[in-house]
């Protein structure tokens, strides 16, 4: 797998603090397209915030951000959408009562006539985005309240991919996922990052961190305590990095 | 929960603790002394402003300050101040009663019904119908607690299914009372034995001293804080949130019929539109008092003077040549403005919590 | 994949609460079928709705049995009245129960402005089409009010229209000096409000037209997609850019014109503006609306069903008075079908979508 020399994201001395308390302190955090970075800490380290700051939903008091060899402000989360960093939250933000296509189009519907939305090219459009996520679904106007928590999972992961990101956080993709359907996620996230996407994941789950990414980075009391290589640490390192026993 | 190893969530801690300290909650009365724990800062400032306002009114009416209005004033607030300790506890526990209007002009209703058609003594009949409010509540708590009905829509359709009622059982005309000489009507009519304070308003006294003791004091009003202030927490910790609603709800049917009961021994007689918009009344007024729309704040004394204000406002009004119709524009204006308040000071203090 | 994942430790603790519980039962597994859960709902969906249509069709023949009066062309005529009004201003108020937000008020802002009809018709001469072209307009501007109460200032919807409720209430009883008004009520105007064309009664086309409206703004519009999106997942649609204010908004004010609307067809039609009309009117607007199955936590709900429960609003409205019951009556029936059919509603949606409530 060629990762890009560059990092697409690149931020430095990230720092915020909420009144006395310290969320982070300046952290540095790179993320490469076609390449999986794990994100792990303990509660409270500071990773919600980072990957807040990243999506834009929180301003750093401090540090800079460089998006594709452009310093940048990312104000909101429209302007890191535009950037093309997407971002997948644990309570996926999707509409239940709708189906499939709404949900994968959801804020950017195909319009015809100026005020009216072009259903068939919705359909279409859909049903190639799943398509192309392998996920098995029988019809594009089935009611995401019902399918099982993984093809949800598959469906806001699209809806990421399909607004061109080429960074996607996703924040505790198998949380609430049994084996099976965790495995399916995962097997969804190698198939990103084959298509070039860089990956940010935010994990607590030491197996799977180890299964798929390429970069784990540790974070405790808001600070960087360290990026590993998978292929050059254990799990007994990276849990002693987040705990923070010093190494034996 | 809160590991050694990370002094920055133990502070944070604090400061979330510190924050969300509106009413007396666990932590904060135990720092707090015996008159704090029924008073808060923003119950001072409520009291402020009713005496402002009520320096204003006698300032620009001249019969403001007649005992025939500070009685009109008393009379008004008795019933509204009966109805506000109930629907205090129900918004402190996180729901509200839209019914209220129409379940007091029921319950009046049934008071004239069972003196004049049943023959009833006054007294009796007034059990009755506390018995009966109660139930009526304990229908609204079951239907909003056990099977989940948002309590807008179960206590919006009350108030529908009651008014509905109210207008089938009353012939056109008010009913009069039979017999005006019993001590039923006596004993409300009278004045507090020595003072000129009405018994309406001593009895409303002692109905919101109950609930400032019950809310303020209590175990029960404790949880209903935390039910209303963070239900999901409230749950974890043991309390029985759906038993607190239940119980709040049932109240407050009590309390309305307590109220019918009242009013009908002081006046002697159903009114026609008796209870028309009163749950607006009450609502303005506990929010006036400061208790928060979503739960978990506010105290029964802050009620009680948002319950002054409101009558002080309505009856203002009429005296001051304003068309008695005017009392609607200014009962909606008011929650408007007090709720708007509300929500701008506490969403400030809310957006703290919410990025801590 | 790495053997960690297929490791024997697959056994895992979901842990408590419903989604643990839900694991643990395989409710989430992917081996459950799609297919049969989808057909579950449609065919509980599907169910009520015939159910609902059904027994539409079944009061429809039982009241006539029950009372002599129920097929007379007054009675049914009464009822076309009925069923217009209620249904005009039911369309608004779906738009408001989809994005989650409720409008208690609409009975009280219809006296007012069958009021301000009157006054602009009559008392300042300026003719009923004039009159139409002010009350309308106004009739948005309430709805924008309490709209813009509700967006700013981030006050619950049923808190705002409650206390608009009363001040509209009043300023009706103010400004008529509680004394009807009156006009003698002809020409082409009350023609088109209250007459016939080809033996249908104008209202009920007025009706069908918002509602044909309604539904295409709600079924084939970004608006539409907006206003669901809004209602079903209020954080979801912002985060993808859509103005949920904005389209709360529209809800209102499209209500409130609606409002206006059903002010000038009930003075064409009444030539009659009392003080007091519309009262109890907004229980039978959102009765028709709940019943048609628009759910009251939002994101859901349709024109047609709307229809149909106006139909049925209409029906018990007129069979309880000709079976001699006073207006009361219909006041707690109506009350009585919010609360049952509120119930249902919310056990059907948990039975078909556990997901949804925690």
């Amino acid at each position: 797998m060629t990762v890009s020399p560059e990092p697409f994201l690149r931020a430095r001395g990230l720092s915020k603090r909420y009144g006395h308390v310290i969320a982070l302190d300046s952290v540095d955090i790179d993320v490469y397209e076609g390449e999986i970075l794990a994100l792990v800490g303990d509660n409270g380290a500071g990773k919600s915030t980072l990957i807040k700051i990243l999506s834009g939903v929180h301003q750093p008091d401090k540090g800079d951000i460089v998006v594709a060899d452009q310093a940048t402000r990312l104000g909101n989360p429209h302007r890191a959408r535009e950037l093309g960093i997407a971002t997948v939250y644990q309570n996926l933000a999707l509409v239940d009562l709708r189906d499939v296509a709404a949900n994968l189009y959801l804020g950017r519907e195909p319009l015809r006539w100026r005020w009216f939305v072009d259903k068939r090219a919705m359909a279409k459009g859909a049903r190639e985005i799943i398509a192309g996520l392998k996920v098995n679904l029988p019809s594009v106007s089935t009611l995401v309240g019902q399918l099982s928590g993984g093809q949800r999972q598959s469906i806001a992961i699209g809806r990421a991919t399909a607004q061109n990101g080429r960074v996607i956080i996703m924040d505790e993709p198998t949380a609430a996922l049994g084996v099976k359907e965790s495995r399916k996620v995962l097997d969804l996230i190698l198939h990103l990052k084959a298509a070039g996407k860089g990956v940010v994941i935010v994990s607590h789950n030491m197996r799977q961190v180890f299964s798929i990414a390429d970069r784990i980075e540790v974070l405790r009391h808001g600070r960087n305590v360290g990026v590993r290589r998978r292929g050059e640490t254990t799990p007994d390192e990276i849990v002693k990095l987040i705990v923070g026993i010093d190494s034996v | 929960m809160s590991n050694p190893h990370e002094p920055h969530l133990e502070e944070s801690e604090e400061l979330l603790a510190r924050l969300s300290a509106e009413g007396p909650g666990e932590t904060v009365a135990a720092e707090r002394g015996r008159l704090h724990q029924l008073l808060t800062n923003r119950d001072l400032a409520i009291l402020l402003v009713a005496v402002l306002l009520f320096i204003f009114f006698a300032l620009m009416g001249k019969r403001f300050l007649t005992p025939f209005t500070i009685i009109e004033i008393a009379r008004r607030a008795s019933t509204l101040g009966i109805l506000a300790v109930g629907m205090t506890f129900l918004f402190v526990a996180g729901e509200l009663d839209l019914s209220i209007g129409s379940h007091y002009g029921f319950l009046l209703i049934l008071m004239a019904y069972q003196n004049e058609t049943l023959g009833l003594n006054p007294a009796i009949a007034a059990v009755v119908v506390i018995v009966i409010g109660l139930a009526i509540g304990a229908i609204n708590g079951f239907i909003v607690t056990k099977i989940g009905l948002p309590s807008f829509i179960t206590t919006l359709g009350m108030l529908a299914f009651l008014r509905g009622a109210t207008n089938m059982m009353s012939s056109g005309y008010p009913i009069p009372a039979k017999n005006t000489d019993l001590p039923f009507y006596q004993i409300i009519r009278a004045n507090f034995p020595g003072t000129p304070v009405p018994n309406m308003f001593v009895a409303m006294l002692i109905v919101t001293m109950i609930g400032a003791v019950i809310l303020g004091r209590t175990k029960f009003g404790s949880d209903a804080y935390a039910t209303g202030g963070n239900r999901t927490a409230a749950r974890s910790s043991g309390i029985d949130t759906a038993r607190i609603k239940f119980r709040c709800f049932v109240a407050m049917g009590g309390l309305c019929g307590i109220a019918a009961a009242l009013l009908f021994g002081r006046i002697g007689l159903a009114p026609l539109s008796a209870g028309l918009n009163l749950e607006l009344q009450v609502i303005a007024a506990v929010i006036v008092g400061g208790v928060g729309l979503f739960g978990g704040s506010g105290t029964v004394f802050g009620s009680f003077i948002g319950v002054l204000i409101i009558s002080m406002i309505t009856s203002g009004l009429i005296l001051m040549g304003v068309s008695q119709y005017w009392d609607g524009v200014a009962t909606g204006a008011v929650i408007l403005v007090a709720v708007g308040l509300n929500l701008i000071v506490g969403q400030g203090a809310l957006r703290r919590l919410a990025e801590a | 994949m790495s053997e960690a994942i297929n490791s024997p430790q697959s056994r895992t603790d979901y842990g408590d609460g419903v989604l643990g519980a839900a694991l643990s039962r395989g409710d989430l597994a992917d081996d459950a079928p799609v297919a049969p859960r989808r057909s579950r709902l449609y065919r509980l969906l599907a169910n009520r709705d015939a159910a609902i249509a059904a027994a539409g069709v079944l009061l429809f023949i039982l009241f006539p049995l029950t009372t002599k009066t129920f097929l007379t062309e007054f009675n049914l005529t009464n009822m076309v009245r009925n069923v217009s009004l209620i249904g005009t201003v039911a369309v608004g108020m779906t738009f408001l129960l989809i994005v989650g937000e409720i409008d208690l008020s609409v009975g009280s802002v219809l006296g007012f402005l069958v009021i301000l009809f009157g006054v602009f018709d009559d008392r300042l001469g300026l003719g009923p089409w004039l009159a139409a072209l002010l009350v309308i307009p106004i009739g948005v501007t309430t709805g924008v009010l309490n709209g813009l109460i509700r967006v700013l200032l981030n006050i619950p919807s049923f808190i705002v229209t409650l206390a608009m409720l009363t001040a509209y209430r009043s300023l009706a009883l103010i400004i008529s000096h509680e004394r009807p008004i009156s006009v003698a009520g002809e020409g082409a105007f009350f023609w088109l409000t209250g007459g016939a064309i080809l033996g249908i009664p104008w209202l009920i086309i007025w009706m069908l037209a918002a509602m044909i409206v309604g539904s295409i703004v709600l079924r084939s519009t970004r608006y539409g997609f907006h206003a669901y999106a809004t209602g079903g997942n209020p954080e979801a649609a912002r985060d993808s850019g859509i103005n949920i204010g904005r389209v709360k908004m529209i809800a209102f004010a499209f209500t409130g014109g609606l409002c206006g609307l059903a002010a000038t067809l009930l003075f064409g039609y009444l030539h009659v503006a009392e003080p007091t009309s519309g009262t109890g009117f907004e229980f039978r607007v959102i009765g028709a609306v709940i019943i048609g199955g628009t759910a009251l936590t939002g994101g859901f709900g349709t024109i047609l069903g709307t229809l149909i429960g106006t139909l049925i609003i209409a029906i018990i409205t007129s069979g309880m008075v000709l079976l001699g019951y006073s207006q009361g009556a219909t006041d707690l029936s109506t009350g009585f079908l919010i609360v049952a059919v509120g119930i249902v509603d919310l056990l059907m949606q948990r039975a078909a979508m556990p997901s949804r409530f925690s």
